[in-house]
């Protein structure tokens, strides 16, 4: 990853990001061992579709505001500082889109570490609903199995952004056909604001056959597990500050 | 306004510049090969589902503070308690009645039982990011834990 160059009131030059670009860098301290804070003003034609930006990173030099440059030029960076670049879009006079990418965290010999608290918070299930944009939305199956053909076994995750924070969801789901149907799920609830990510885990079974029958063989999982019972509730807060 | 950016599949989204979100998709781990025998090897038991998605991961990241929640099939197996609690291990509808009818089938002696559904109690990965010295970045391959 060659290192930007950048100079006040001059030119900034915008790395190649390729497309195997990692996040992380794959050796510690091998890495930026400056920060930058680039903040560029374009005069391309507005478009909400990323090719045009992105076309314009790969090794574009492009005239540079003074923006961020003042704390690049003291030197007083705390290391651990995420270094980006940032590219600000003005598509109106009221609205600044900015582009962020990410290359690499400056290390620091003192890290942080996860704090973990019970809680009794319980997760705040009105906001989940509200209607809000989906910013980024994924699912993934990390197993699945068909039990021989005598049910499923799977574990399955989502996850879900919004302007409010984040939200995922892991599923262990098991049915073993007119014997049992087990649900251990797993929920993380970050809101925008807060030092702690909310963590629930609860797992539920019950056998079959002490189902309502219209529960005993739906294939909605959903509805299945409201009528389970539920064996382990476990409520934390994850901190991942101090503050606050 | 922050915007999330994707700059491809693979790519992480920054987050209300506080958190890296990232999310990678494989296919199917093999059902036999090197790759197959490896992974095997690394979970010590050949017990495992048909469909393994060995390289679909997702990763959450503090930027900040370098701290990260990790998801993955392999740690997910790993969680798996195969051998313990038999008895809490579910049988198929049908057992009952194969195993009378086969009470002189010596066979069934010597099958060990182990839990066929595959039962997870994992919740992810929290830990310190560079907290193991042997990481790589992106890749999304199997990651060494410290639960």
């Amino acid at each position: 990853m060659p290192a930007a160059t950048v100079k006040a009131g001059g030119e900034v030059y915008i790395p190649p990001i390729n497309k195997n670009f990692s996040l992380l860098p794959a050796k510690r301290g091998k890495f930026f061992s400056k920060f930058y804070v680039i903040s560029l003003k374009n005069s391309y034609t507005p478009s909400y579709t990323p090719s045009p930006i992105l076309g314009l990173s790969r090794g574009h030099r492009m005239p540079l505001t003074a923006t961020g440059i003042s704390a690049f030029e003291s030197g007083r960076i705390h290391p651990d500082t995420f270094i980006h670049v940032v590219i600000n879009m003005i598509l109106d006079p009221f609205e600044i889109i900015e582009f962020y990418f990410y290359l690499g965290t400056l290390c620091s010999s003192n890290e942080c570490n996860w704090r973990i608290e019970s809680t009794d918070q319980q997760l705040d299930l009105e906001k989940l609903k509200r209607q809000e944009p989906i910013l980024f939305y994924d699912e993934l199956t990390l197993y699945e199995d068909e039990l021989a053909d005598n049910g499923i076994s799977t574990l399955t995750l989502k996850i879900r952004c919004m302007p409010s924070g984040f939200f995922i969801l892991l599923r262990f789901f098991m049915r073993v056909d007119g014997v049992i149907i087990r649900c251990f799920d797993t929920r993380y609830h970050y809101e925008i604001g807060n030092s702690y990510i909310l963590r629930e885990y609860i797992e539920r079974e019950s056998p079959i056959s002490s189902l309502k029958p219209e529960f005993q063989s739906t294939s909605d999982i959903n509805s299945v597990i409201t009528q389970l019972k539920i064996n382990v509730h476990q409520l934390e807060k994850l901190f991942f500050k101090t503050s606050n | 306004m922050y915007v999330l950016f994707k700059m491809s599949h693979n790519q992480p989204i920054i987050f209300n510049n506080e958190w890296s979100i990232s999310t990678t998709h494989g296919s199917i781990l093999p059902s036999e090969g090197p790759k197959r025998q490896e992974y095997e090897q690394n979970l010590s038991t050949s017990h495992l589902p048909d469909m393994i998605f060995d390289k679909t991961t997702l990763k959450i990241i503090h930027i900040e503070n370098k701290l990260e929640i990790l998801f993955n099939a392999f740690d997910a197996l790993k969680n798996i308690d195969l051998y313990n609690n038999i008895e809490q291990i579910p049988k198929v509808s049908m057992s009952e009645v194969w195993a009378k009818s086969r009470t002189k089938d010596r066979e069934l002696d010597y099958v060990k039982p182990y839990d066929w559904t595959y039962t997870t109690r994992y919740k992810g990965i929290i830990k310190t990011e560079y907290a193991s010295s042997n990481r790589e970045s992106g890749g999304g391959g199997i990651h060494p834990s410290n639960k």
